[in-house]
């Protein structure tokens, strides 16, 4: 059985060279950010003093989060990490049950790895905060797979007692999420009883917060994630009475889901088949071209006495695409996705002036340029050139392609906008002129654009690639590329020791220009295609 | 030899399968006849071990959710599934591992059998719908079982295909196994079954044996549309 399985993922493995490659890349990168602490600590000036109450506030936080989101999938009533051909191949043939369970939990690593991947990314401003070592950010990354484990198989092995019975469904969503609210709520208190008053709380400062939250009594003890990461606390701090309750429930905890997986088999194959039916029913949906990047939410949005009347040949998708964002929001220059971006960056950003204010004017720019490209280069408009409606108006490519990008334009206008209200709410606004705090609008519209035709280009060029694949190169690609940008700005800048709004002017600069070229290599390139 | 007694699978309050019993002799091709929504797939899900039911189903006096009954198990979807990063020809070495089978001179032969020599190299993703079907129908026969189930066989194939497979149903019967074809396409099997059972509502409403000496009796055709048709049934 194994051997069979091993073969199976072996060769689907080399037959993406790219996701080998990127892989590699990303392990490199890992690797590098898991010993930045070893090689800050060299330096001795350098390094920064370890405080291990924040380092177990992180373990605390961190295992919490990953457990809580693989877990959370058990209130859809779904087993997840199974494809069709799964169904037909494994389950119909001669494996056994609990072996067809690894393929589920293989499946849900994926999600452990992405969070791996971002959490060694933070890795510099972790240490910077923290002074964590490289032995403890492994530790993390093998917690962080720990909880996000168990946290699928306890999902898979309960979604399919619930799968039938709605008002049981709700209850265990409200259970989930009351757990969450008391982990929460605990954070709070502690944070409030140290801060005094609501509004002082953020004057504490990020690595308080983490510290107070993640070593909560409800943090510590949480089921599974607590458990976990607490044999580590426990280690750290010294704390053997920790220690040796922590691994007496990591050990009764992993125990109950073994027993569990051999006993609950109510439904398994059944619901598993039912929900691999459904995604490969999505993807053909996909493929076909029917789907949308906002059909989640359009299934949910009564049309009522709306009427899409305007538009006509290439036009038409412009009108498409302001009736679509107007459903959503009412507002056809909004974007529901872009939206909650800002909010989370505003949050993030708000927590980080008052730890670090110095950093929260790159730390913004950096964050809007990242979370820019991932909008607005896998947008409504991008997505217009995967499907064979576009290709089938009898209209040229390159007035089609103006309309669609066109129709994104009142959207990145109002988003840069927010990006500028945030920046004067958080930064100190006469760091720039007003000039260059319009300047500053304009770059992240012309970013936008620039965005939108590179990713036309490289859905058109690296179209053997599969969605994780593309992806990937359009971000990195977009990234080094605006980098680049960004860094001549940054040399000129110097150079001529000029003010910070002189960047935002030579970075708009660049961005026209860049956009400009892509906008006379792309028609040609669908003229091709089509 | 495949026994299905009592069988009853709900989904909520819809009966989709309600008391079915029926059997596949040794050497015998039962067929499965109805309408959309009569139940045939979910009785095929439920004989695979992929659903929960109440009764028993049992193969050769092993309990269906067994691993040593599955071994004696093929099955041909109705929804030709492939893995997308895999050839034809490392579908069926995985079927050939997952089996464990060490003649690897069948895989081949069936390949040529079905005209896919040249598609060996093919990803699962770039076939059409009926090559997919040819590589599900080699990956069911590949580990040579006693009981094999297509759900829709002939959906999608070509005329040579389906001619082929024609020949496999009469070949598998002659080697003693125990067929079972799901369709509702009764005239590409009327020249090949030994026993239909024509299903409506999730019941087996008539139950019909291919005696060729007997002129008088009804035509598979005739039954089926009087069984389905009947407004007052």
């Amino acid at each position: 059985m194994l051997n069979s399985l091993l073969y199976r993922y072996r060769k689907q493995f080399i037959k993406k060279p790219v996701n080998m490659l990127l892989s590699l890349v990303a392990v490199v990168f890992v690797i590098f950010m898991i010993l930045f602490p070893t090689l800050m600590q060299i330096d001795s000036e350098e390094a920064i003093m370890y405080d291990s109450e924040i380092v177990s506030g992180l373990f605390g936080i961190l295992s919490f989060v990953c457990f809580f989101i693989s877990i959370s999938a058990v209130t859809k009533g779904k087993i997840t990490g199974y494809s069709l051909a799964d169904v037909n191949f494994h389950f119909a043939g001669p494996f056994s049950r609990k072996f067809n369970k690894i393929i589920s939990v293989i499946g849900n690593i994926q999600i452990s790895l992405v969070i791996c991947f971002v959490f060694c990314c933070q890795s510099a401003l972790i240490y910077s905060i923290s002074g964590i070592t490289s032995v403890d950010l492994v530790v993390m990354l093998v917690l962080i797979f720990m909880s996000t484990i168990t946290g699928s198989l306890l999902s898979n092995i309960f979604a399919p007692v619930v799968a039938d019975n709605e008002s049981l469904k709700r209850a265990v969503s409200v259970v989930i999420y009351a757990c969450v609210g008391v982990f929460i709520l605990f954070g709070f208190v502690e944070v409030y009883k140290a801060a005094g008053s609501v509004s002082s709380i953020l004057s504490l400062g990020l690595p308080t917060i983490i510290k107070l939250v993640g070593n909560s009594p409800i943090s510590r003890f949480f089921p599974y994630s607590g458990w976990f990461s607490s044999v580590y606390v426990g280690i750290i701090t010294h704390n053997y009475l920790l220690l040796i309750i922590s691994i007496v429930l990591s050990v009764l905890g992993i125990a109950a889901v073994v027993y569990f997986l051999d006993r609950l088999d109510i439904e398994y194959y059944e619901l598993a088949s039912e929900t691999a039916l459904k995604v490969a029913d999505l993807v053909a949906a996909r493929k076909a071209g029917v789907d949308s990047d906002t059909a989640r939410i359009n299934n949910k949005v009564k049309v009522g006495k709306e009427i899409f009347n305007r538009g006509w040949g290439a036009n038409a998708f412009m009108h498409k695409n302001f009736f679509e964002y107007k459903r959503q929001t009412k507002f056809f220059f909004v974007n529901p996705l872009s939206v909650f971006y800002r909010i989370f960056i505003f949050v993030y950003l708000m927590i980080m002036s008052k730890t670090n204010p110095d950093l929260v004017f790159m730390e913004s720019l950096f964050m809007n340029f990242i979370l820019n490209a991932v909008i607005y280069a896998g947008g409504k408009s991008v997505l217009e050139f995967n499907r064979p409606f576009f290709y089938m108006i009898p209209e040229k490519a390159g007035v089609k392609l103006w309309y669609c990008i066109l129709a994104d334009i009142p959207t990145m206008i109002f988003d840069s906008v927010i990006c500028l209200i945030s920046m004067l709410i958080l930064t100190d606004r006469n760091m720039v002129s007003v000039l260059g705090w319009v300047f500053y609008m304009i770059m992240f519209v012309t970013f936008d654009l620039f965005c939108e035709f590179m990713a036309v280009i490289i859905i058109k060029k690296f179209s053997g690639l599969d969605k994780i694949g593309l992806t990937i190169v359009r971000n990195l690609i977009i990234y080094a590329v605006s980098g680049i940008t960004v860094l001549i700005g940054y040399i000129l800048m110097n150079a001529f020791r000029l003010s910070f709004a002189w960047l935002f002017v030579f970075c708009t600069i660049g961005f026209v220009v860049e956009s400009l070229i892509l906008s006379l290599i792309v028609p040609p390139l669908l003229n091709q295609m089509e | 030899m495949l026994v299905v007694n009592s069988v009853t699978k709900k989904y909520h309050k819809t009966v989709a399968n309600d008391n079915i019993s029926f059997k596949v002799d040794n050497g015998e091709i039962a067929i499965l006849l109805g309408p959309n929504g009569a139940g045939k797939s979910t009785i095929i899900k439920s004989i695979l071990g992929l659903l929960k039911y109440e009764g028993k189903i049992e193969l050769d006096g092993l309990d269906n959710h067994s691993i040593e009954a599955k071994r004696k198990m093929g099955y041909v979807p109705e929804v030709p599934a492939l893995y997308d990063m895999l050839t034809v020809e490392e579908h069926l070495e995985f079927v050939r591992r997952a089996y464990k089978i060490e003649d690897k001179g069948c895989a081949e032969a069936l390949l040529s059998r079905f005209e896919l020599e040249d598609k060996r190299k093919k990803l699962g993703k770039e076939l059409s719908k009926g090559m997919q079907q040819k590589v599900s129908i080699c990956c069911a026969l590949l580990p040579n079982p006693d009981f094999i189930v297509f759900d829709e066989p002939m959906v999608g194939l070509d005329p040579h295909a389906i001619k082929e497979l024609k020949g496999i149903f009469t070949e598998l019967k002659n080697q003693g196994k125990t067929v079972l074809i799901s369709t509702h396409m009764i005239d590409t099997v009327e020249d090949y079954w030994d026993v239909a059972y024509i299903m409506k509502n999730g019941k087996i409403e008539a139950t019909q044996y291919n005696n060729k000496t007997d002129t008088e009796e009804k035509s598979l055709e005739q039954l089926f549309f009087e069984i389905t048709e009947d407004k007052n049934a």
